[in-house]
């Protein structure tokens, strides 16, 4: 890799692609590399769709770590666990909010009672978010 | 995912036509104006999908259904908007045909003047219009919780609402719409971009240089980078229309058309329209319900037309509602010149 600075560096082609795609499908196209068996199996496809993934990679929620300088868990076991770790309950306080409005949106079925026919099963999961005002 | 046909998951907002149309009308009819928001909108209503899912290990993984139109589930935001709409036809509002989302209910002051109450919802964003909007607001409240109650609109829709007052009648209020500061965050960025470029932006009297023709540029194409940057732009500048800044919706709307391989000149033409926005930044749109009075010499009203228009009447649709309050003026600015487009003339 030729850095801005001036600098270069070597690093795995799986690294560089994983962070440059585009960049690097360009790069093996314009030095001819693309038929490289390397290559051959990724290049023509990102290139073709290029548009798509540019946005798919700006919106890979699961890039994402921070918001505001605040670590934002993926799931309910990371969010308890960063609670554990600094000592507060701000997120276990925010997951109970949350589920004390959204509770009336689940009917939970008794012991003798079965799924009715023509229920198809969804798996739920929570998205965590830090807000501008931090509530 | 589930994957419901659209019958159950298609809704709609309402225009931005509508609300322009809605502040034109409470300055007409001199009512007041409200907005409110509710909270955790979409569980007020009931889930239209069949689905259930498993409970988490202090349930013991019991099944559980979902009932509520829960936030990530396709059909959530049309069972809202079906929802509210029950909601509104019980407190006696009728769907516009015009607007589905425009609803009105015939109310009457206590002078006896007869007018249309409004309310428009924008998913879970309400403005009512009426002389009685607190009335209004509270039959609402019996149905679902309002986040912060409720109060006149300092912004609706991302745009800022102003209260306007202007001579003769310095009594009358007048409703208005900006966008001064997204405006001039806009600029403080395009100016930040071509101070890279040691360039500097100039204030423009007029939003487009009136012999340029975009059909008819023949400079360059633009690379990448600088395309990406013509497309951002020309969003902003569109979402600033929205807004209510109409003095640059032509010009928007001929550089709209050049998004996919715009060049060189569209992009210069971009920073020119900037140019003439740094010099009216506080553009304000008006929405002034006075009549204007059309002197006699500006238009021949004897004018016979017939010979143009052959058997042409005006008539009301059969189901349009009973006319009410004070009858609205329109005034039609026809410009034969094709928007100066000088390959389609």
């Amino acid at each position: 890799m030729s850095w801005e600075d001036g600098s270069t560096s070597w690093h795995s082609l799986a690294d560089i692609k994983n962070s440059y795609p585009l960049l690097l499908a360009k790069y093996a196209l314009a030095n001819n590399l693309h038929l490289e068996p390397a290559f051959a199996w990724w290049v023509p496809y990102t290139i073709k769709k290029k548009k798509r993934l540019l946005k798919a990679v700006k919106s890979r929620y699961s890039q994402r770590s921070h918001k505001f300088g605040i670590y934002v868990p993926r799931t309910v076991e990371e969010a308890l666990e960063i609670d554990k770790q600094t000592g507060t309950t701000y997120w276990h306080d925010a997951i109970h909010k949350e589920m004390a409005y959204n509770r009336k949106a689940f009917q939970f079925l008794g012991d003798d009672e079965t799924v009715p026919i023509g229920y198809k099963w969804i798996s739920c999961h929570m998205i965590f978010d830090v807000k501008m005002n931090f509530t | 995912m589930t994957n419901p046909p659209s019958s159950i998951t298609y809704s709609t907002v309402v225009s931005r036509d509508s609300v322009h149309i809605a502040f034109l009308l409470a300055a007409l009819n001199n009512v007041n104006i409200l907005v409110t928001d509710i909270s955790n909108t979409y569980l007020n209503a009931p889930a239209r999908e069949k689905v259930y899912t498993t409970a988490g290990p202090e349930f013991i993984g019991k099944a559980v259904l979902i009932v509520r139109a829960l936030y990530g589930l396709k059909s959530s935001g049309a069972a809202w908007r079906a929802h509210l709409a029950n909601t509104l036809q019980q407190l006696g509002y009728k769907s516009c045909l015009a607007n589905p989302d425009v609803w009105f209910h015939p109310a009457m002051k206590e002078n006896g003047y007869q007018y249309y109450d409004y309310v428009l919802v924008y998913v879970d964003d309400l403005l009512v219009l009426s002389h009685q909007g607190e009335k209004t607001m509270k039959a609402l409240e019996d149905f679902y919780c309002l986040k912060d109650g409720f109060a006149p609109p300092a912004r609706y829709l991302g745009a800022e609402v102003k209260q306007w007052k202007f001579p003769p009648d310095m009594t009358k209020v007048y409703w208005a719409l900006s966008s001064v500061q997204y405006v001039k965050e806009a600029i403080k960025n395009i100016e930040a971009h071509l101070k890279n470029k040691d360039r500097r932006l100039f204030p423009m009297r007029q939003p487009m240089h009136t012999d340029y023709a975009p059909e008819l540029d023949v400079t360059p194409f633009l690379n990448d980078e600088e395309i990406h940057i013509y497309q951002s732009q020309v969003s902003i500048l569109q979402w600033m229309v929205e807004l209510g800044r109409l003095d640059i919706y032509v010009q928007v709307t001929m550089l709209s058309s050049y998004l996919c391989q715009p060049c060189q000149g569209h992009l210069e033409t971009v920073y020119y329209l900037y140019g003439y926005l740094k010099a009216h930044d506080r553009s304000t749109l008006v929405f002034d319900s006075n009549y204007v009075n059309w002197k006699d010499e500006d238009f021949d009203e004897q004018a016979d037309w017939s010979g143009y228009y052959p058997c042409i009447e005006e008539d009301f649709p059969s189901n349009a509602p009973e006319p009410r309050g004070l009858p609205v003026q329109i005034n039609m600015f026809v410009d034969a010149s094709h928007a100066r487009n000088k390959v389609t003339r």
